[in-house]
């Protein structure tokens, strides 16, 4: 019984994380997960096993600038850093941290509530409109929860990051930049020869879509 | 031997099958029977079997558990310090849900003092070490478990699979003896003219289902994943897996003049993920799918920067290896040769 519960929850983790798309997830993944989320979260069993899924993506970086209130120059770097991050796990640490504030960015613009669309809503009648108006507001109050959460892990580890490097170079503020190292297809690559093309790197603003839909349960790790 | 009932020798379209060409098929039937399926499931679970394997595995997870840890010596306090990278408080709203439960447990999210988090870290590498060589293994193996635990739950938005595969290795490998063979515990017991004889045990063979089983729900899923991205159909996703920069160890740019490698190398390393979970099981299919494990593993390593992440796999690849073979191969390098006692 114990073993059947076990593996139950270790398939459960990534079977949740796998039935949730951008347009919703399924309600029956979403329960067992509920059901099993205590004993995953515990036992650090909350991954999707998506390696290079569905498709291997562009990179992403951290532009930093500490400055000084003295009038020292400011320091600039980016991480990860293959030259100063050695051994290789100690980069790709390093790399985790900046490709997890990019998965973690949140727009600070909550997200606008559904709107009804006309035609429907000439369909229904008064307390049909009344009823389905009350529903896509009380999903909407899931979305808002969801945002609200979203949006403080995002902040919280933005800000962790740049207290760290003020630290660090005992600096006084901090600017971080997200910055997504794009792809090059293989015609285009055939004619520069190079992955590291200026015009690859391209820096992410604060206002730029969420990169996931948001979930009230949050999505599990990939 | 036991006779069928002749409803149940009935074929699908309802005719009698004659008796003499059907032993096979009584024999198929027999196996779906309530009491031939139990007899299975505890033959799965629970027929004893010998630890050369999960030994072998727990040096090889041993030496990767403590490297992982030693490596974040070299920066402790940028991760796990006062003004970590991610700092307790972050880390623990990280494994906070939205309604506010937290389920992660970690010691060092109480371990601010530089004094103490360098006292707590040696000892979790001195405890790393003793199981890697197999001393006190039934207490280090559970140490070493809840160290890994927690250094997961603390160093939340720095991990990656490496950290999954390391701590689902060890999670089983605490079930089971692993210490009983190749380790300091039988080298003191047999110094001592204490050490028990070898013999199959039950432990072994669960912690060994649970840890294959846990390897097929990974490939099942990592499978999945890959199979709804149009680049593994197109051909194109290993291409943009070697023309990551921020992953490259080894240039293999050059491949973009083969787009067919590339294309072949892509749709093989989807269907042998899909197909994983049910082809590693029959003896025919096993030695070829644990042969893609160690190139598709190996290649990772080599070319997309992660040594560690790789050889992780190619260790839990290993609980598919027979506990005779392990012994076998042992042996070859020992410069001996023994078979394993009934």
């Amino acid at each position: 019984m114990l073993i059947t519960l076990h593996v139950a929850a270790v398939f459960v983790a990534p079977f949740a994380f796998a039935c949730t798309t951008p347009s919703g997830s399924s309600p029956f993944a979403d329960g067992l997960m509920r059901l099993f989320r205590p004993y995953i979260d515990a036992l650090y069993l909350n991954h999707g096993y998506a390696f290079f899924a569905p498709n291997p993506g562009p990179s992403h970086l951290v532009r930093y600038r500490v400055e000084f209130d003295d009038g020292r120059e400011s320091v600039e770097g980016m991480f990860p850093d293959l030259k100063t991050q050695r051994p290789r796990l100690l980069y790709h640490r390093h790399f985790m941290l900046a490709e997890q504030l990019h998965n973690l960015y949140t727009p600070a613009e909550p997200p606008p509530e559904i709107p009804l669309d006309d035609d429907l809503a000439r369909a229904l009648t008064d307390p049909q409109r009344r009823e389905l108006a009350e529903n896509i507001r009380r999903r909407h109050r899931e979305i808002l929860q969801g945002w609200k959460h979203s949006r403080d892990v995002y902040q919280s580890f933005r800000h962790s990051l740049e207290e760290h490097l003020k630290s660090r170079h005992r600096g006084d503020s901090v600017t971080l930049t997200r910055v997504e190292h794009g792809l090059l297809v293989p015609e285009v690559f055939r004619v520069l020869r190079r992955l590291d093309a200026p015009h690859t790197y391209r820096n992410l603003p604060d206002g730029a879509p969420a990169p996931e839909v948001l979930r009230p349960e949050g999505p599990a790790q990939p | 031997m036991t006779s069928v009932p002749r409803h149940r020798m009935q074929n699908s379209r309802g005719s009698l099958a004659p008796a003499h060409s059907s032993s096979h098929e009584i024999s198929a039937q027999r196996q779906w029977r309530p009491a031939a399926l139990l007899a299975a499931w505890d033959r799965f679970w629970f027929a004893p079997s010998q630890p050369h394997t999960l030994a072998a595995m727990r040096i090889l997870t041993g030496l990767m558990l403590f490297y992982t840890h030693f490596v974040l010596t070299l920066d402790l306090e940028a991760f796990l310090g006062k003004n970590a990278w991610v700092n307790q408080s972050t880390a623990l709203l990280l494994n906070t849900d939205v309604r506010g439960a937290r389920w992660a447990f970690s010691y060092l999210y109480y371990l601010e003092s530089p004094v103490l988090l360098w006292t707590a870290h040696v000892a979790a590498l001195l405890v790393l070490a003793m199981f890697t060589a197999g001393l006190f293994t039934r207490v280090t193996s559970v140490l070493a478990f809840l160290i890994t635990l927690s250094y997961c739950h603390r160093l939340t938005g720095a991990l990656f699979g490496l950290d999954q595969i390391n701590l689902f290795l060890v999670m089983y490998l605490m079930l089971a003896p692993s210490g009983s063979l190749w380790s300091l515990d039988r080298w003191i017991a047999a110094r001592r003219g204490i050490a028990p004889p070898l013999a199959p045990s039950t432990s072994v063979t669960v912690a060994t289902r649970l840890l294959q089983l846990h390897v097929c729900i990974i490939y099942l899923f990592g499978g999945i994943d890959k199979a709804r991205g149009e680049l593994w159909w197109d051909g194109s996703a290993v291409w943009f897996a070697i023309a990551n920069l921020e992953y490259q160890s080894l240039d293999l740019t050059l491949l973009v003049h083969q787009p067919w490698l590339v294309a072949l190398l892509t749709h093989v390393t989807l269907f042998w993920e899909v197909f994983y979970p049910v082809l590693i099981w029959p003896k025919l299919t096993r030695p070829i799918f644990l042969a893609m494990a160690v190139a598709v593993h190996g290649g990772i390593a080599l070319a997309l920067g992660m040594k560690t992440f790789g050889l992780a796999m190619i260790i839990a690849n290993v609980v598919f290896v027979s506990p005779e073979l392990v012994e076998r191969l042992a042996g070859v390098i020992s410069g001996r040769s023994k078979r394993l006692p009934e």
